[in-house]
């Protein structure tokens, strides 16, 4: 192995000779090509090994009107003419954010990257440089592409900020475990800071780091000098700090903005007097997130198990209906109880699991940190989540049966997703050595099945002890056998062993404390739970569901008082108290909604600010919950739809609208935002709701509310549709062709009331 | 001070009156609790004036502004102060838990982003400005695409001609809206004194 060497910056020379900032430097290719064959020749000349191809933002995506497939060809046909060793094809981000974040949808970035990869291909590139990246899905979608599509070798930079995150949040530990899980033939970073303040974030991914390390830094921090930006770092200095990641263990080095030929050829010099260091790297098992990795190879880790419908009814209805809000909620609260891992299952035979696991896990992962477990036997949901999802999955989980590891099996080895393997064949193993034995089949059969030992966990599977009361002791002693002669990491479902029991929780507890002491690394549990917390001596927290964030309720009294003053604190006991001698009816109609037509009032009237009101609908959602439990799931359709438009991801203030119209008791289907015009036209054919609401807040998003409610008219709807955002006036909500325009949540809510309850606005 | 001037505008947004004492302690309960999110970040560049007709264009940079609202707001000047600003995708994710959470205090948040994104982005770009001033010119405010006939398109130039998505991780949707949410893009003139 020796030192593989890359050229420096393009861009910015280009600049330098003449390119106005903001133009495409790929143009070049075809308007100035001896210009950019002189920057490869002069690398070369310099040292560099391998030139990057001037296509960095050759995307179709961003070159809307131009012939990407001829600019990205003619830059590898004039890098290739450079002379130099190796050419790679340079790929970099869509300048756009991925959804969640943003609106780009990853179907659309892979199909724009699998373009890129094979024009660079067919052009004869002799690698692939993904670089540039804050976004590791994009980063993730990008690889996939160049792997789907070429042979080539893939290299992946991600470029990362003072505070050693990207832009997006994600840590170099955390993007190299995922990207060289996925099969990256190089992993590393580029631009961001000069070399010497890298060292950190490349110390990092040296430790991490299953393949060879890139590293491209900047010639130092960029910075404004008259009307020009300049780089402080010499060739000198650049090459002083690159020696010291060399002895890191980098092999890979070459530069990015503000560096140029002489940069490369001071690196060349440096490198020659130094030899590669061999790195010895450990291989953890471990699960990412867009922003965290967990490593379940060191001290107990919690995967929390609320997200499954299994025996929960309020999850089960909140899947059929939509209702991704009280999934969120389970997340949030699992994370603040000290969850490290979520387990996701959303298998119900009336929903389309994989749509249904993709759209959950997108929601859930751009709410919370932590790394997901999918838990699906759905090889089509399983293939599409993984696939998605930011960072490296756990998969829960395979068996020894053939057709769950032909299933199961391609998936976790594609998408590099750590995998749990479940001790179950034809038999259901009820010993330890029966268990045992599964294990290490399990642990056989996928190695050989190309996964590594590291990413494989194993759930020595929990049997109820109400039909068998060996088995705590039997699973206790199997995870103990594992973990000491297998070296692998195990799970538990721990509160399957007292199913069919009476006091389950002490049960679990009991057993927990048992499987821990016999070195079990992640127990599935419900993290919320005391009894748990009290095993795991400190690990879990108790859910602190109190909120700093509350105003002076000390004058308040009564349902009415607590309400106008937003003050949550007691009102669950007031509606209980209010329950004895009224009914539930009355005290909607007789305390709730009189209240909030007053704090109305007074917010219209200037009286009181925003959160004021929004704190009165908390009070009330509240003394709602306590009307609700116990009562049978409420399956009528929902009285109101709302989405924020196609294009738009400004949704506060129609989650605003949705807090508001539920405290007065309406229900609301909530489609989210970026919603596509069909998306809402199937939901009111599936529901028939008699108002929709949508949101836009930009003048270039509101065509987007025509074409909905257009369609929405051409499939026949009846439904009124209410229209606002901070752009819309009375007069373009009727441009537009809605019923109604709502100024703001409470003029929706009177919006609903006219229609809803036949009164008038 | 910057805080105090950013809850001061926070509450205006909200509907909110200056002698709310119980509003403005909460709007600064929420700012500290939550600093951690504002982590502002812009880049700036100057470009001479090229031309005014049939639109704005500029020596170096590949930006073209057009309508009528840019044309005035360039009137006698001969440079533009390119910026933008982000307060970055943290922020944005904060407010969406907090939604989930506490919505009341999801709310409150969400306009001290908005006020504190317009105050710092301001007081970042009054150091360029004081510098062009220092040289002899006369700036005027930051005109944002959006504004007059702007169209929101120029957004993605001006923030393509900055290389804002790289620098400081500032986006522009197919339909010409920022990301992260709380961001800011936009030219001011320097007129020659």
């Amino acid at each position: 192995m020796d030192f593989e060497i890359f050229d420096g910056a393009m861009g910015t020379i280009l600049q330098a000779r003449g390119l106005p900032a903001g133009a495409f430097p790929e143009t070049y290719n075809l308007t100035h090509p001896d210009v950019v064959l002189a920057v490869h020749k002069a690398y070369v000349a310099a040292g560099a090994d391998v030139v990057t191809a001037n296509t960095f933002g050759a995307n179709p995506f961003k070159m809307k009107g131009m012939d990407v497939k001829k600019i990205i060809a003619e830059g590898v046909r004039i890098a290739k003419a450079s002379g130099a060793k190796k050419v790679a094809l340079d790929v970099s981000s869509h300048g756009a954010l991925l959804e969640p974040n943003g609106s780009l949808s990853f179907d659309e970035a892979y199909d724009n990257y699998a373009f890129i990869m094979r024009a660079g291909a067919e052009a004869g590139a002799d690698l692939v440089l993904i670089e540039t990246m804050s976004d590791l899905l994009e980063a993730k979608c990008a690889l996939l592409a160049a792997k789907e599509n070429t042979e080539l070798p893939v290299y992946v930079t991600m470029t990362y900020t003072e505070d050693g995150r990207t832009f997006l949040g994600t840590d170099p530990v955390t993007a190299t475990i995922t990207l060289c899980s996925l099969g990256a033939d190089a992993v590393g970073v580029n631009c961001s800071l000069g070399a010497r303040d890298l060292l950190p974030v490349v110390k990092k991914i040296t430790e991490y780091a299953t393949c060879p390390v890139i590293v491209q830094p900047n010639a130092g921090l960029p910075r404004i000098e008259g009307n020009r930006t300049v780089y402080d770092d010499t060739p000198a200095t650049f090459a002083a700090a690159m020696g010291e990641m060399a002895d890191l263990g980098v092999t890979i080095l070459g530069g990015c903005c503000g560096t140029d030929p002489e940069y490369i050829r001071a690196l060349k010099g440096l490198l020659r007097d130094k030899t590669p260091v061999k790195r010895n790297v450990k291989r953890h098992t471990a699960a990412t997130s867009a922003t965290k990795t967990v490593f379940l190879d060191e001290g107990v880790k919690v995967i929390g198990e609320r997200l499954n419908p299994t025996g929960k009814k309020k999850l089960k209805a909140a899947l059929i209906e939509g209702d991704v809000d009280y999934l969120l909620h389970e997340a949030i609260d699992q994370e603040r109880a000290g969850a490290d891992i979520l387990d996701l299952n959303v298998g119900l035979p009336e929903i389309d699991e994989a749509a249904t696991l993709v759209k959950v896990m997108k929601e859930v992962s751009s709410t919370v940190a932590l790394p997901i477990q999918l838990d699906s036997s759905d090889k089509r949901a399983l293939e599409r989540a993984c696939r998605l999802y930011c960072g490296k999955p756990i998969i829960n989980s395979v068996n020894m049966k053939k057709e769950s590891l032909d299933a199961i099996v391609p998936i976790a080895k594609k998408y590099g997703a750590t995998l749990i393997g479940l001790c179950l064949g034809d038999t259901m193993p009820k010993t330890h050595e029966e268990r045992f034995a599964y294990a290490t089949a399990l642990v056989e059969e996928l190695t050989a099945r190309d996964i590594h030992k590291s990413d494989v966990v194993i759930d020595c599977l929990v049997l109820t002890i109400a039909t068998d009361e060996t088995q705590a002791e039997e699973t206790a002693l199997a995870v103990k056998q594992v973990t000491e002669e297998l070296g692998v990491c195990t799970v538990l479902g721990v509160s399957n062993i007292s199913f069919g029991m009476p006091d389950r929780l002490k049960i679990n507890a009991a057993f927990l404390s048992k499987c821990l002491q016999a070195g079990l690394s992640a127990p599935i549990l419900n993290p919320l739970v005391a009894e748990y917390a009290e095993v795991l001596g400190g690990k879990l927290l108790t859910l602190d569901t109190s909120s700093y964030f509350t105003f002076d309720g000390s004058g308040a009294e009564g349902i009415r008082g607590m309400v106008l003053c937003g003050a949550v604190g007691g009102i669950e006991e007031a509606v209980r108290e209010a329950l004895k001698t009224k009914s539930p009816l009355d005290v909607i109609n007789g305390e709730f909604i009189p209240a909030l037509d007053e704090i109305g009032a007074k917010f219209e009237k200037g009286e009181v600010f925003l959160p004021r009101l929004i704190a009165a609908a908390e009070v009330v959602k509240k003394g709602m919950d306590v009307m609700r439990a116990g009562a049978d799931e409420d399956d009528s359709r929902p009285d109101v739809i709302l989405a924020t438009v196609k294009g738009d991801i400004h949704d506060i203030g129609k989650n605003i609208v949705k807090m508001l119209l539920r405290s007065y008791g309406y229900k609301v289907l909530d489609l989210g935002k970026d919603v596509p015009e069909s998306e809402v036209v199937a939901a009111w054919e599936r529901t028939h709701a008699p108002l929709i609401g949508l949101s836009a807040l930009m003048t270039t998003t509101v065509p987007s509310m025509k074409t909905t409610i257009d369609a929405l008219r051409a499939a026949g709807s009846t439904a009124k549709v209410a229209v606002g955002g901070a752009v819309l006036t009375e007069n373009y909500a009727r441009t537009v062709g809605a019923d109604y325009y709502g100024k703001d949540a409470r003029a929706t809510v009177k919006i609903a009331e006219a229609i809803i309850r036949k009164d008038s606005v | 001070m910057l805080e105090e001037r950013v809850i001061r505008d926070a509450l205006r947004y909200l509907g909110g009156k200056a002698d709310d004492t119980e509003a403005v302690a909460l709007l600064r309960r929420v700012f500290e609790t939550h600093r951690e999110v504002f982590v502002p970040r812009q880049v700036v560049a100057i470009y001479p004036l090229k031309d005014k007709f049939p639109a704005l264009t500029f020596d170096g940079c590949a930006v073209t502004l057009v309508g009528e609202s840019i044309k005035k707001h360039f009137d006698e000047a001969t440079e533009g102060i390119f910026s933008a600003f982000t307060l970055g995708v943290a922020f944005d994710r904060r407010v969406r838990e907090l939604s989930l959470t506490s919505p009341s205090e999801s709310v409150a948040l969400n306009a001290l982003g908005s006020a504190y994104a317009e105050r710092k982005a301001d007081d970042l770009l009054k150091e360029v400005r004081d510098r062009k001033e220092a040289e002899g010119f006369r700036t005027n405010f930051r005109f944002c695409p959006g504004y007059g006939d702007l169209p929101l398109t120029a957004n993605a130039e001006i923030a393509a001609a900055l290389g804002a998505a790289k620098k400081i991780g500032l986006t522009v949707t197919a339909e010409g809206l920022l990301l992260p949410i709380k961001s800011i893009v936009g030219v001011t003139a320097c007129v020659p004194v």
